[in-house]
């Protein structure tokens, strides 16, 4: 089934037909909706549309690609890409022929060798293989790919599974509820001239960011510093205005501390201060009897060695020392 | 940036009403909805393409049940972001 495509003026013509506004409201609709659209993904990288969905800035780091058309491998570029989520209404609408129909179980047992594992981050599914008899539905060449590499993608797989498990309780504790009142009363005070359009930038300037609804620290990480799991860098740097590491208030002002290094290359100075600040959300998610606080210590004491832990060591909770000692796994940004 | 700040910006620019605005948004939401339904892709300038599309049927394993399952077609929708508005934000990359 190939999507007939509807032209622009096709769409005019027929969205002035349906509702009955003229053709030149209908223009001018579609084209404040455009710009509505560029106008928050530039300001806050997303922007959800009521009764069509949710349009995002994804980051993508630097990967290897192929060409499909040579089969030559090329670098392809860390990058921004804007991505869509339809409402769920939207999504069960389209789907509704097809809504009722359930997964069937089938004979077929899998294979013990080859299990997939499916987790909620999309950047962290992957394959895991036992051995050489893989069941990968990707097309023959992936599976060639596979199969002549399969050690590096053996401990790949196990190092992310390792960080996925990890990273899963952090997730679960972090719900970040933002608590606001009409933050934006029009768009000219929205536009602030000392806003930071851009994430971190050469000359590490800290950045003050304002915070808006829909903001979180986790979202705010991924905004500056492409990945999510630092976090608590911004929390230690504006603990005292925050008190709780999970909660971020509207038209709070915090402190977005530049990086040294990037991602995959930090300074050691930059995993200090990581370290630090996941210190500091142990310390506070201790203080609120998390069970899950002890996976922060881990982290901390990952990232900045065990000297870190020192200075706290009277506040930390030996139960929980003792439960970071027994993860197993490689801490990696 | 939330649905209010979405209909208080264009309700800043229709010079309408908030709750008039929210009805047209919603309007032309449904409408775009029905085009994509009968199997038309959209084309927005500036801001890309959606389409649907039928993603068919297919095996995958599911790790609670320990089993492979045959998982129903699905229709699915999907969004092509505009060369110009993507090179916009690699742009806004390269300055970082």
């Amino acid at each position: 089934m190939t999507a007939v495509r509807m032209t622009y003026s096709d769409l005019i013509q027929y969205v002035s037909e349906e509702s009955g506004a003229s053709k030149s409201e209908v223009l001018q609709l579609t084209k404040h909706l455009v710009d509505v659209i560029r106008f928050g993904l530039d300001r806050d990288g997303h922007v959800s549309i009521p009764g069509l969905g949710r349009f995002t800035l994804k980051w993508h780091a630097a990967r290897q690609g192929r060409n499909p058309q040579t089969g030559e491998s090329l670098q392809i570029p860390a990058r921004q890409r804007v991505h869509f989520k339809p409402e769920l209404k939207l999504r069960h609408f389209i789907n509704r022929k097809y809504n009722k129909k359930e997964p069937k179980m089938m004979q077929e047992t899998p294979p013990a060798s080859s299990l997939y594992i499916q987790n909620i981050e999309p950047e962290e599914r992957t394959v895991m293989q036992g051995d050489n008899t893989a069941s990968y539905s990707n097309g023959d060449t992936s599976e060639k790919i596979s199969k002549r590499k399969i050690w590096p993608w053996l401990i790949s797989a196990l190092v992310v599974l390792i960080f996925v498990v990890l990273i899963i309780p952090r997730i679960g504790s972090k719900n970040t509820p933002v608590i606001k009142k009409s933050p934006v009363t029009s768009q000219k005070q929205t536009d602030d001239p000392n806003e930071p359009k851009n994430p971190v930038k050469p000359n590490k300037l800290t950045i003050t960011h304002t915070v808006r609804a829909g903001d979180d620290l986790w979202k705010l990480s991924n905004r500056y510093y492409h990945n999510v799991y630092l976090w608590p860098n911004i929390y230690r740097a504006n603990r005292k205005s925050l008190s709780n590491p999970d909660y971020v208030f509207s038209n709070l002002e915090l402190d977005i501390p530049p990086l040294e290094g990037t991602i995959g290359n930090l300074s050691e100075r930059d995993m200090k201060n990581i370290a630090l600040g996941y210190m500091y959300v142990y310390l506070a998610h201790h203080h609120r009897k998390n069970p899950d606080a002890y996976t922060y210590l881990w982290v901390a004491r990952e990232a900045g060695g065990s000297a870190i832990l020192d200075p706290f060591i009277q506040k930390i909770d030996s139960a929980d020392l003792q439960k970071a000692g027994r993860i197993k796994g490689k801490l990696q940004f | 940036m939330t649905q209010k700040e979405v209909i208080e910006y264009m309700a800043d620019r229709l010079e309408k009403s908030k709750a008039e605005t929210r009805r047209i948004l919603l309007q032309i939401s449904g409408l775009i909805t029905q085009i994509l339904d009968k199997d038309k892709s959209v084309y927005l300038p500036g801001l890309g393409t959606f389409k649907t599309r039928l993603r068919k049927k297919r095996k995958s394993y599911n790790p609670q049940k320990k089993q492979m399952m045959m998982l129903p077609p699905k229709r699915v929708l999907t969004y092509k972001p505009s060369k110009p508005l993507q090179k916009h934000f690699q742009e806004k990359d390269s300055e970082i």
